[in-house]
């Protein structure tokens, strides 16, 4: 027969049980407590978070339509846990946690549509004219809002290993537009300026290994670069780079912690930029070179702070013409400003560091080389991508006019005209051609 | 709010549990909660709170009445006046704009569709204020002399906006003569602990994971994105879609359940004994069993109120099989005034009356693994109906299990999620089956016996809810907004 197992004496297991009561309601109630003295510790709380590029939720002012109807009450929720004390670094050790949930390359965002094919016989440019923005609007649909067309939609993301890349699906009908209207402008600018066209390829299909990117569904960029060029007119000259920067794809020419090239990468496509202008390109080696240490770009926000990219930021080198180059730009509020062709970012939030090239996003920004010869003058029509190109287009002519067609009001065609500008080149990346709100930002600025 | 809004978490409940802590007496006690209560519903419902206020005042004076004259026609008349007003009132607000709409297909009239937003909570206590009134009439409970202890238990901010549904008979005694211990409040935060990690931890990244496949709500129901979302949804190949449903069917029942436990883990603190509304469905070996095991109080809500009135099982199977029709029309619509809803309860009422017939002799012959596999089958499909609202997704999802929307089997991007989710799903796997509650018998088991046992009892009791606890906090900080999903019926 087994032998019955004595059991410890009642009291004790009562006396122990209690104290495990006690305990747990007093540590609970502690933590509680805690918690309640700091999230009121108002000084603490953020208004922005730097990583995530936004402004977080404000306390919500009081209108006696928001107190009835209970908004006041939930914008007092949101900004609780928006705003709370240490929110950056809780938010962090979340994304770490995170990470523990499974294996293998991650994906973040699913929220694309399928990818149009993109077509493979020949093509003839796109010569139906874009006559008013209210077509452009019919045919993409989706209204358009000026503060959204001012962050990148990053779409679907996969992290391998300590690099993210943005999944590029073709929409045959926004690149037929983005065509349509460089078409338009070079038209129009015929006899002015010469107008060249640059699509820069993102990282998905130079710098991702290739056993993950024949897995991944992502459109080839090579097809859809060959195909919206083969919609350009002659008077375009196309400056395809995915050649040259698929060639030096073991460089570092991408970030891996943000969408963007580096400024080796735009160095290359400077490179092919200048042979199709039949120049020598000078050598990187004759640039002055910043180095910039700790980036953590926007795909850490849109991973919600993978913990690879967190622990593995990226370093900005950045180039400026060796020369007593200036640089001046416009803020969207009119407020010009004295900077330089490269910025120093060492202090700058992780985050900002991308800033670096050109003082960031700003919707004009000339910049003046006295080495460079002075009858020469491009405008340079970006978004981001644009940035880190700049200083070397500023290697050749005496002014480069950078226009952010996201936030620049006016006319490309007047502008030219106005100061004898003789090079129009659009620097586009190859996500911007699938962004129809995008398109609709372009298309004002070169009427 | 809802219990896993940061600010309850860290300031409606310290002061409230602060609060009660120094209020000894329980009626002053009562009157604390009372206020407690009314500021938490206040705070989502500003106005409404009046309608909760108005519906708990008549039926106070309807019980009055009830008791005042019972066994008398009055008496009948009151019960049926208190439910035609609750009825009524729960049918002007969720249900106007579903007839009006149907109407409209229909006859063209009316023209315009009224919207009229839906009172937090309505559906819940509205249920639970019948049951005060019906069990009055019947003699079950006595009626409430004072209209303040009504009102607390119909406002309790426990249970008052997503269950489970109290019955009145079931915490009248514990209003006025309730015990608060250290071990009744240390349960209490114990479960309390366990629900808000189910539901911050768990349901909110299966959340996260289902909104990523098949679209957010928000997304959905929006109109103008109906012919992008079901492109979306169409693209989607096979696995991906069994993945999304498969997440889908963990949320809802971590969400709702860890709802409930929580409801029942704040009553504890207090000295409320709710009873349980979950028993691990997800274990069920057959869809009757799944229905006693899951949101327990609105099954037999309608158990004791629509069906045993209605005559049960008691007058031959033609009549039972109406009255469970009726019943799971009920059930169906009163989970959302939209047509999906009505055909879930009707599909479930299909499978129990199967059960009941057809299917009895050759369950009983099934060896149990095939039974709840058939059960989990049945149970998943359901959740297609569940969460589409509209028809259109029901049939591209629907045919996306099944491949016809011809979006290929697996994809990088099915097996990448999957992958990426793997260990977090084997955890939500483990947490919707009574492994873990199992484990924590054995150990209580063990800790009678030995020293040693009992000193790691200690160290795992007292640690485990804190460690939940922040855990939770830390994944609810920039999280603006995680809503309950029965937080909308």
């Amino acid at each position: 027969m087994k032998k019955k197992k004595k059991k410890i004496p009642k009291p004790l297991r009562k006396r122990t049980n209690r104290a495990i009561r006690r305990a747990q309601i007093r540590s609970f109630m502690l933590l509680l407590v805690i918690g309640f003295v700091i999230s009121w510790l108002i000084p603490l709380r953020p208004v922005r978070s730097e990583s995530e590029k936004r402004d977080l939720t404000p306390f919500p002012t009081l209108t006696w339509k928001a107190l009835y109807s209970g908004s006041f009450f939930d914008g007092i929720n949101m900004w609780f846990s928006d705003t709370f004390p240490f929110r950056e670094a809780m938010v962090t050790v979340n994304g770490k946690i995170k990470s523990l949930y499974g294996y293998g390359n991650r994906l973040y965002g699913l929220t694309d549509q399928k990818a149009d094919e993109i077509p493979q016989e020949e093509h003839t440019p796109v010569m139906e004219p874009i006559t008013n923005l209210e077509e452009i609007d019919e045919t993409l649909g989706e209204a358009i809002n000026a503060d959204n067309a001012v962050v990148q939609d990053l779409g679907t993301l996969i992290v391998v290993d300590d690099a993210a890349y943005e999944v590029y699906n073709f929409s045959q009908k926004v690149a037929d537009t983005y065509a349509g209207i460089i078409n338009q402008a070079a038209s129009s600018l015929d006899g002015v300026a010469q107008v060249y066209d640059l699509i820069v390829p993102t990282s998905i299909d130079i710098t991702m290994p290739d056993n993950e990117r024949v897995k991944c569904n992502s459109s080839s960029q090579a097809e859809a670069i060959r195909y919206i060029f083969s919609r350009m007119t002659p008077q375009v000259h196309s400056v395809n780079v995915y050649n040259i920067l698929r060639n030096h794809r073991t460089e570092y020419i991408y970030f891996r912690t943000d969408h963007h090239w580096t400024a080796r990468g735009a160095f290359y496509a400077y490179a092919q930029f200048c042979r199709s202008m039949q120049v020598q390109p000078k050598a990187l080696s004759t640039f002055k070179e910043h180095v910039f240490e700790g980036f953590k770009g926007s795909f850490v926000a849109e991973s919600h702070k993978n913990a690879n990219l967190v622990n593995h930021p990226d370093t900005v080198y950045a180039y400026e013409p060796n020369a007593e180059t200036t640089l001046v730009y416009t803020e969207k509020n009119g407020n010009t400003v004295n900077w330089s062709v490269i910025g120093d970012v060492t202090d700058w939030y992780a985050s900002s560091k991308y800033s670096a090239f050109i003082g960031g996003d700003h919707p004009y920004t000339i910049i003046k080389n006295p080495d460079a010869p002075q009858d020469k003058k491009c405008i340079l029509v970006k978004e981001s991508f644009g940035n880190a190109l700049a200083p070397f287009i500023a290697a050749e002519f005496g002014e480069v006019h950078v226009i952010d067609y996201r936030y620049w009001h006016g006319s490309i065609v007047a502008f030219s005209k106005e100061h004898g500008v003789d090079t129009v080149l659009f620097v586009n990346n190859i996500s911007a051609t699938r962004n129809s709100s995008l398109m609709k930002s372009l298309y004002a600025v070169t009427q | 709010m809802v219990f896993s809004d940061l600010f309850f978490l860290l300031v409606f409940l310290p002061l409230q549990l602060v609060t009660c802590a120094f209020v000894k007496e329980t009626p002053k006690r009562n009157a604390a909660l009372l206020c407690f209560s009314l500021f938490f519903y206040a705070w989502g419902e500003p106005l409404y709170v009046f309608i909760l206020i108005g519906m708990a005042f008549a039926d106070w004076l309807l019980g009055l009445v009830i008791a005042a004259y019972r066994g008398k026609r009055a008496a009948k008349v009151a019960m049926i006046a208190s439910i035609v007003v609750s009825l009524g009132l729960l049918s002007i607000f969720k249900y106007t704009g579903f007839f009006a709409e149907n109407l409209q297909a229909v006859f063209g009239v009316p023209k315009e569709i009224p919207h009229i937003p839906l009172p937090i909570g309505i559906s819940f206590y509205t249920f639970q204020l019948l049951t005060y009134v019906i069990d009055v009439y019947r003699g079950q409970t006595k009626c409430s002399l004072r209209f303040h202890e009504l009102l607390l238990y119909a406002s309790l901010f426990h249970q008052c906006i997503a269950g489970p549904i109290v019955r009145y008979s079931d915490i009248q005694h514990e209003i006025l003569h309730r015990k608060k211990n250290y071990t009744t409040m240390g349960k209490g935060v114990q479960r309390f602990c366990v629900g808000l990690a189910k539901k911050a931890l768990l349901a909110n990244s299966c959340g996260a994971v289902v909104d990523m496949i098949l679209l957010p709500d928000s997304t959905l129901a929006d109109p103008a994105k109906l012919t992008d979302n079901l492109q979306i949804l169409a693209s989607r190949p096979i696995l991906l879609v069994w993945t999304g449903m498969l997440f889908f069917m963990l949320q809802i029942y971590l969400d709702f359940s860890a709802y409930s436990d929580m409801a029942i883990g704040l009553g504890l603190m207090e000295g409320f004994h709710y009873k349980e509304n979950f028993n691990y469905p997800y274990t069920a070996k057959s869809i009757t069993e799944f229905w006693r095991c899951w949101h327990i109080s609105l099954s037999t809500f309608f158990r004791d109120y629509v069906y045993i009135p209605l005559g049960g099982n008691r007058k031959g199977a033609r009549r039972t099989i109406i009255n469970l029709l009726i019943v799971w029309l009920l059930t169906g619509f009163w989970h959302g005034a939209s047509w999906n809803f009505i055909l879930w309860g009707l599909y479930y009422f299909i499978f129990l009356v199967l059960e009941k017939t057809y299917l009895r002799d050759l369950l009983q012959r099934t060896p149990l693994i095939l039974r709840h596999a058939y059960t989990m089958l049945v149970v998943f499909f359901g959740w297609v109906l569940f969460r589409f609202t509209r028809m259109q997704y029901v049939g591209v999802v629907l045919k996306g299990l099944f491949g016809l929307n011809h979006s290929g089997f697996a994809g990088y991007e099915a097996t990448t999620v999957l992958k990426n989710n793997l260990f977090f799903l084997i955890a939500a796997l483990i947490a919707v089956t009574p492994l873990v509650h199992n484990l924590r018998l054995w150990l209580e088991e063990k800790a009678k016996y030995s020293r040693r046992m009992l000193q790691v009892k200690k160290v795992v009791w007292i640690a485990a809810p804190i460690v939940l606890t922040l855990l939770s906090i830390l994944s609810l900080v920039g999280n603006a907004y995680n809503p309950f999903l029965y937080f909308q019926f």
